[in-house]
């Protein structure tokens, strides 16, 4: 197992066959690349320079434009629920600084007006992207397409594994010895112990929580899961959703459109999408779909 | 920045040599977990079977010195392995799935508001008159072990940066 750092966050990487340097060092590329592509924080990537020219056509490496199209498909298939536009709802509530920085002041949660529907551009032969005149964050979308991107550069080499980034990720097949991989769903009230454990032949898992970004605007608790719908943080009776799915990317992009359906809805939410998901609610009860359920191999009682 | 760099494998099972196989029968596989224990009791939860017998179906505690918590671990680890095996289709055991629903998935205990929405028994019977099912997949319960397996990665918000 090799453990780095990147997009603020430690990223494991663990290869299941045992001469797999070249493979582990093919996925850090990968990952690297997503990563220095796509920070906001940083002016001279090329999400940055998109966002500053949102409303022109602007050349594209083909990996930024991928991920916003991942982007895209991930607002037209939650119907909005996943918005990359929230980041300027983010930037209206003071987090427009790496979080470590962000304390709220002079920051608003007030009310904005309904957001036109996203249309961005494409021009696949030029490489070209049109955002449509908003600025997007591509966040967590981002570290879940790097965990694909870093899995896929491995098994170009033959080597199969599981890449994590900050507790989000992906796995391109069962661990060394055929078995499935055990993921624990951590306590989004502070617990020590997981609330369950997951296992995951492959595919992508991610959650969405509140325990860490959180933080105060004008006596009003923040955090950074914005509801599109309202520019407002969203989820209402919920701490943390996880959801498995066939990508880190749209283990991510779900992930966040549950979470959003807030805790009256979202076993409907789940139902309706055939999501694998469990969730946690405020009072520390736990919830799962149906799909979910031969995933899960323990469950704290 | 590289915080470790060490072998490439995570997990000590690879060589395993007395553990279950894929070509071994689940009761086979069972036994052969079993076998390398000692002094440390293990329960187990078929896959698929009826809330009344989704208490443990087997159990066994062997005599012996205090457990090395590192075999421990690994022996949780091929625990874990067979477990997987149980859950490729060769449950041993005969009696039938029950639905979604009908309280074959163990619920947190305290049964408080909001907890296992997706799997409270609405309208299906108490589980230990529920009819079994012969339309419905199998789906696993989950056990009902007091501690958790060994996990290879946490999903939550600590990670993040």
């Amino acid at each position: 197992m090799v453990t780095k750092i990147a997009m603020a966050s430690p990223v494991r990487i663990i290869a299941t066959a045992s001469a797999s340097t070249d493979a582990v060092a093919a996925a850090w590329a990968a990952i690297r690349s997503v990563e220095s592509s796509c920070n906001r924080f940083d002016p001279s990537s090329e999400l940055s320079l998109l966002n500053t020219h949102s409303r022109d056509a602007v050349a594209v490496s083909p990996l930024l434009r991928d991920l916003v199209g991942i982007a895209l498909a991930g607002y037209r298939s939650t119907n909005g629920r996943f918005d990359p536009r929230v980041l300027s709802d983010l930037e209206r509530m003071g987090y427009d600084r790496t979080f470590r920085a962000v304390d709220g002041l002079g920051a608003s949660m007030a009310d904005r007006p309904e957001r036109a529907d996203w249309t961005p551009e494409f021009d696949s032969k030029l490489s070209l992207v049109t955002l449509g005149g908003e600025r997007i964050d591509l966040g967590g979308v981002a570290k879940g397409a790097a965990a694909d991107r870093g899995l896929a550069a491995m098994a170009a080499m033959g080597v199969h594994g599981l890449i994590d980034i900050g507790g989000d990720g992906a796995a391109s097949g069962p661990d060394e010895i055929g078995a499935p991989w055990s993921v624990g769903v951590e306590d989004p009230l502070g617990g020590s112990e997981p609330v369950a454990v997951l296992r995951l032949e492959a595919g992508g898992y991610a959650t969405s929580s509140t325990r860490l970004r959180h933080w105060k605007v004008g006596g009003e608790q923040a955090h950074h899961l914005i509801d599109p719908r309202t520019g407002r943080p969203g989820g209402a009776g919920l701490r943390s959703v996880t959801v498995l799915s066939a990508s880190g990317a749209t283990a991510e992009v779900e992930a966040k459109g549950a979470f959003l359906s807030g805790a009256q809805t979202i076993a409907e939410y789940a139902a309706r999408r055939s999501l694998a998901c469990l969730w946690v609610n405020d009072d520390g009860g736990v919830g799962w779909s149906e799909p979910m359920a031969p995933s899960l191999i323990w469950i704290r009682s | 920045m590289t915080v470790d760099q060490p072998s490439t494998l995570e997990g000590t099972m690879t060589k395993r040599t007395s553990g279950p196989t894929k070509a071994m029968g689940p009761a086979l596989a069972v036994s052969a977990v079993v076998a390398g224990i000692s002094g440390m009791a293990i329960t187990w939860v078929a896959q698929g079977v009826a809330t009344s017998t989704a208490a443990p179906v087997a159990s066994s505690t062997i005599p012996g010195p205090a457990v090395d918590q590192s075999k421990a671990a690994q022996l949780k680890a091929q625990i874990r392995a067979a477990r997987a095996q149980l859950a490729a289709g060769t449950s041993p055991s005969t009696t039938q799935p029950l639905a979604p629903g009908s309280g074959a998935s163990p619920q947190p205990a305290s049964g408080t508001a909001g907890q296992a929405v997706a799997y409270a028994p609405t309208t299906s019977p108490p589980a230990s008159s529920a009819a079994p099912s012969t339309t419905t997949p199998v789906t696993a319960p989950p056990t009902t072990q007091p501690t958790p397996p060994p996990t290879t990665v946490v999903t939550g918000a600590s990670g993040a940066g």
